[in-house]
């Protein structure tokens, strides 16, 4: 009977005697637990093991426990608690200390939990890493990302051999529920692999099918786990049950597993992104869309070898296409890249911006507390230098500063949790919530951990910095050095100033930083988006295409609300657009110039266009430039008129009015009844962003000629816009109870939405530099007023030789503004580095950074000079009797 | 005669081993199965801590070796058996006792309804 090696090790454990007495029959009583474990199977097995492990081990060690005399406590154990009682009899000392490395750890875990949820974590599917996003691209026509079309998706799929499955989506909303009691629900609508190459099964049902993919046929839907639960009480027989959306009965055919969220969606709802047979042909290939492709690699390929498959596989297609130079023209590539980072792209700088900061301000921090120790070290060198006179040896000397700085980073980091935990609920007012992934940030076990790491790297790093120095300062000269009562070792002190230096310099870089950042944001808040956003309300309906087939149907709907919506009181101007100035979408299209075919080599730019009804432009406060706005009355055919922006007007006649010019719409000419007369020019507003550069011009159509179900409501309101959000919402009731209206809100709130990726980096800059410069003021009054109490007695002697308290006070404040002197030279080489990193990753910075530089010089020498004022002024108000005698 | 109160109140695993030496004599494993069994799989014993109890209890002398006698299972191999000793039995009768008056005290059966209803 021979039990296995690892039981062996486990009976060795215990004391000889009782393995002498009972070790056969417990090999017994194993062999007979593991045959019967065997039998049921692995986890009875492994089970069994963990009961065992744990239990032998722990029977062991209380067997033996009797037989030993209580044990003494460990040397490392009195360290710990000389060091707690020491630490508690220097209240202020412990205070500072852990406040300083809570502020400072905190502020990195906070920003660390947002580059973790953000950048770092793996997205929530198996094998993630696989997951890549294919996107057109077209940069010489001004579109750096078209998205991918659905004839890209039935090209593509099977035809690449890197790509596993391919599949597409697109975001969308949707009607749900009955006649009066419909509620939008954001959707996805997605190709039938799309879970399959997600890697996550429906939880429930099955996945869409081919043949569901047909406009028509599409009448199948899957809901996420949390809208079955809300919705359909968890109800497992709910596949197959019909639920109504968009005003048709469409069935569920699957649930989707607790957890899933696809990147930022929102969606609850996944319908199957339909499509009719000509969007699919291959002259379709180009026409942009908003749907996007998601594809996994196939195993062994690469997102590069991917890359080259997709480009050689696109060349072979544009071969036929009859308008492929103009394509290549354009620069067009589809373009493969992993989909996380593709996703995380646009927060990425800011938060790596952030992390450098918050580097920067965890260094500033220690260096405070190390030069606090080192204040303190100057107290403790007689004492340090008598335990080693008497013998104490340096690592035992090492290891009462190592307790004690492992101590002190311990309580920091435990404090620095608390300060995260407050700090994520800041990011989260300042909108982090809307950076991609955003809502996903949070302190998990990796930022415990990393909090964990922090604390014991900092603990070691300040006490071997810590004990290094004492253990050099006091080889012998501190119990004579201090004795004399003179000045403070040379080396001390040139420690000291280092320190401080190093932390002025810190201060300066992220101080300019900054302000750079903040002067930043300042002038994009101050840059005209080109309309007037105070007191203008927006809001968003989708009209469903089952109850608005007809164009007269959709000129109806804005008919009647244009009418019932002018009567309210309060709205002062309103008008429809197909797109809005930051809506989100930033979708373009091209328009054609009359009597002006493309030069050879030159490229139809895409512009913004909108299709506007109503009085938009005076709602909008667009500035007319010339000629007239769009009519409210311009309806039908007859009326084929139009209204470009500046920019549009200056690249398309640079010489001459766009007046009574004529432009068609799309990327050709059509025939001569076809195209737009211009009859106004007004001002550029700004679509994507407030930091969008000029220049892209936009062409606004009558609503009637260019329909669209999906339409925006603006309304220039006499009163806060958000107390007419009610009328707005009873009025399109009264037009449509089936119909809800989305994201109303005041276009004010837009805007400050769009500053998200600005505006935290600023403000949480702006944080970051006040603690900083805190820290800065700190570690000058306690290196000079050290300096000071060190010098006690030199000054006395000074004064009573006659010299005067200014010239006490100037010698200190001298020293001071030297120190302020050489931080900031260092400083500024710190801030041209991080002003260049910061201008590649963050758009919309001001041109030149002598001004925000300035600021931050001034704000710097202030705050050290209010440092070391305090200190100065108690060194010149030494009373020389006093100093001597206390000697 | 020593006064079984002296080992009162018992641990949960010694009642439960010398519940199971009350009805028959058993060996090692089939301690473990019976306490396993009687407990719904609560209390899994590892062979460290059953021979701790075991050790124990013999010390304390309530229970003692029955010998070694060859399983009727597993092949005849020959096993070390216990037996409960009449010390052993007075102390698990009046650990039953005791426990019997402390379920049945009027409180605790208040208590059992108004968390049980």
């Amino acid at each position: 009977m021979k039990a296995s090696m690892l039981f062996e090790v486990l009976l060795a454990l215990f004391p000889r005697g009782f393995r002498d007495a009972f070790g056969d029959e417990m090999r017994t009583v194993f062999e007979a637990q593991r045959r019967a474990a065997r039998a049921q199977g692995l986890r009875a097995v492994i089970a069994l093991w963990a009961r065992t492990i744990a239990g032998m081990t722990g029977a062991a060690w209380r067997e033996r426990r009797p037989a030993r005399p209580p044990r003494r406590p460990l040397v490392e154990w009195t360290d710990v608690r000389y060091t707690v009682r020491r630490l508690a009899a220097t209240p202020g000392f412990t205070l500072a200390a852990i406040g300083t490395l809570a502020l400072c750890i905190g502020a990195n875990l906070t920003i660390f939990a947002a580059v973790h949820s953000i950048l770092l974590r793996p997205l929530p599917f198996p094998g993630a890493d696989r997951l890549v996003t294919i996107y057109n691209t077209y940069p010489r026509a001004n579109v750096p990302d078209d998205g991918a079309s659905v004839a890209n998706y039935y090209e593509r799929r099977g035809r690449v051999a890197a790509l596993q499955s391919v599949s597409l989506y697109r975001t969308d909303a949707a009607i749900v529920g009955q006649t009066g009691s419909t509620e939008r629900e954001f959707v996805m609508r997605v190709s039938p692999e799309f879970f399959t190459t997600l890697g996550v099964p429906p939880m429930l049902g099955r996945e869409f099918r081919d043949d569901e993919m047909t406009f028509g046929d599409d009448r199948v839907a899957i809901l996420t786990e949390p809208y079955w639960r809300q919705q359909h009480g968890a109800d497992p027989a709910v596949v197959g049950r019909a639920i109504r959306i968009n005003g048709n009965p469409v069935r569920i055919v699957g649930v989707l597993p607790a957890g899933f969220t696809f990147l930022s969606s929102r969606a609850r709802i996944f319908l199957p992104l339909s499509s009719g047979p000509d969007d699919r042909e291959s002259s379709r290939r180009h026409s942009g869309s908003s749907s996007r492709m998601i594809a996994r690699l196939a195993p062994g390929a690469t997102a590069a070898s991917a890359q080259s498959q997709v480009d050689a596989y696109d060349a072979t297609l544009e071969r036929s296409n009859p308008q492929a130079a103009m394509i290549a023209g354009a620069g067009y590539r589809s373009v493969v890249v992993s989909t996380h980072a593709r996703h995380v792209e646009s927060a990425r700088p800011a938060l790596l911006v952030l992390q450098a900061a918050a580097a920067a301000l965890l260094l500033i921090g220690l260096v405070n507390v190390g030069n606090l120790f080192l204040v303190r070290a100057g107290s403790r060198a007689r004492e340090l230098a008598v335990r080693r006179a008497i013998g104490a040896r340096a690592s035992h000397i090492a290891g009462a500063v190592l307790a004690e700085t492992l101590l002190l980073s311990a309580a920091g980091a435990a404090a620095g949790l608390a300060v995260a935990a407050g700090g994520v609920t800041f990011l989260g007012r300042l909108g982090a919530s809307r950076l991609p992934l955003g809502s996903q940030i949070s302190i998990d076990g990796t930022a415990m951990l990393a909090a964990a790491a922090a604390a014991v790297a900092i603990g070691l790093v300040l006490g071997l910095g810590i004990a290094a120095h004492q253990l050099r300062s006091s080889a012998g000269t501190a119990l004579r050095a201090d004795t004399r009562g003179g000045t403070a070792g040379r080396r001390t002190q040139r420690a000291r100033y280092a320190i401080l230096v190093t932390q002025i310099a810190l201060s300066f870089v992220l101080l300019s930083g900054a302000a750079l950042l903040a002067s930043g944001l300042q002038a994009l808040q101050r840059t005209s988006p080109g309309f007037q956003p105070e007191r203008l309300l927006t809001a968003q309906v989708s009209l469903p295409w089952m109850r608005y087939q007809t164009d007269a149907s959709l000129q109806s709907f804005v008919d009647r609300i244009r009418a019932e919506l002018g009567s309210v009181p309060g709205v002062a101007a309103f008008g429809i657009a197909t797109n809005i100035p930051l809506s989100g979408s930033t979708i373009k299209s091209a328009a054609t110039i009359a009597g002006r075919p493309l030069r050879p080599g030159e490229l139809p730019r895409a512009n913004y266009s909108y299709a506007v009804a109503g009085d938009y432009f005076t709602a909008m406060r667009i500035p007319l430039v010339e000629g007239r706005y769009l009519g409210p009355d311009e309806i039908g055919a007859a009326a084929r008129v139009c209204v470009v922006d500046a920019d549009f007007a200056s690249r398309a006649w640079p010489s001459g009015s766009a007046l009574g010019q004529r432009l068609f719409l799309g990327g050709t000419a059509g025939r001569p009844e076809e195209a737009f007369v211009v009859v106004g020019v007004v001002g550029a507003v700004k679509q994507a962003a407030l930091s969008e550069p000029d220049g892209a011009g936009a062409v606004y159509y009558p609503y009637s000629d260019r329909f669209d179900r999906s339409i925006y409501l603006v309304a220039r309101t006499t009163v806060a816009p958000d107390a007419l959000v009610a009328d707005l919402r009873r009025i399109v009731r009264g037009i449509d109870p089936e119909l809800p209206i989305n994201n109303a809100r005041a276009m004010d709130a837009r805007i400050d939405d769009s500053l998200v990726t600005q505006r935290s980096p600023a403000v949480v800059g702006v944080v970051f530099s006040t603690v900083a410069l805190l820290l800065t003021a700190l570690g000058t009054y306690g290196v000079l007023g050290y300096a000071v109490a060190q010098r006690r007695r030199e000054i006395g002697v000074r004064i009573a030789l006659g010299a005067r308290p200014a010239q006490v006070r100037q010698q200190f404040v001298g020293v001071g503004m030297r120190l302020l002197a050489a931080g900031m030279a260092l400083g500024l080489s710190g801030s041209w580095a991080a002003e260049r990193a910061l201008r590649s990753g963050i758009q919309g910075l001001p041109q030149g950074s002598l001004g925000p530089m300035a600021i931050a010089a001034s704000v710097m020498a202030a705050v050290c000079l209010a440092g070391c004022l305090v200190p100065a002024r108690r060194a010149a108000r030494i009373s020389p009797i006093e100093a001597l005698a206390r000697e | 005669m020593p006064d079984p109160r002296d080992h009162l109140p018992l641990k949960p695993v010694d009642l439960e081993l010398l519940l199971a030496l009350a009805d028959d004599d058993m060996h090692g494993y089939g301690l473990v199965q019976a306490i396993a069994a009687h407990t719904n799989g609560l209390v899994q014993l590892d062979p460290g801590n059953l021979y701790r109890v075991v050790k124990r209890l013999l010390a304390e002398g309530l229970v003692a070796e029955a010998g070694q006698r060859s399983a009727p299972d597993e092949g005849g191999e020959r096993r070390r058996y216990y037996r409960i000793t009449p010390l052993g039995g007075r102390v698990l009768t009046a650990e039953l006792e005791r426990l019997r008056l402390l379920v049945n005290a009027p409180g605790a059966r208040a208590l059992a309804r108004r968390w049980t209803s």
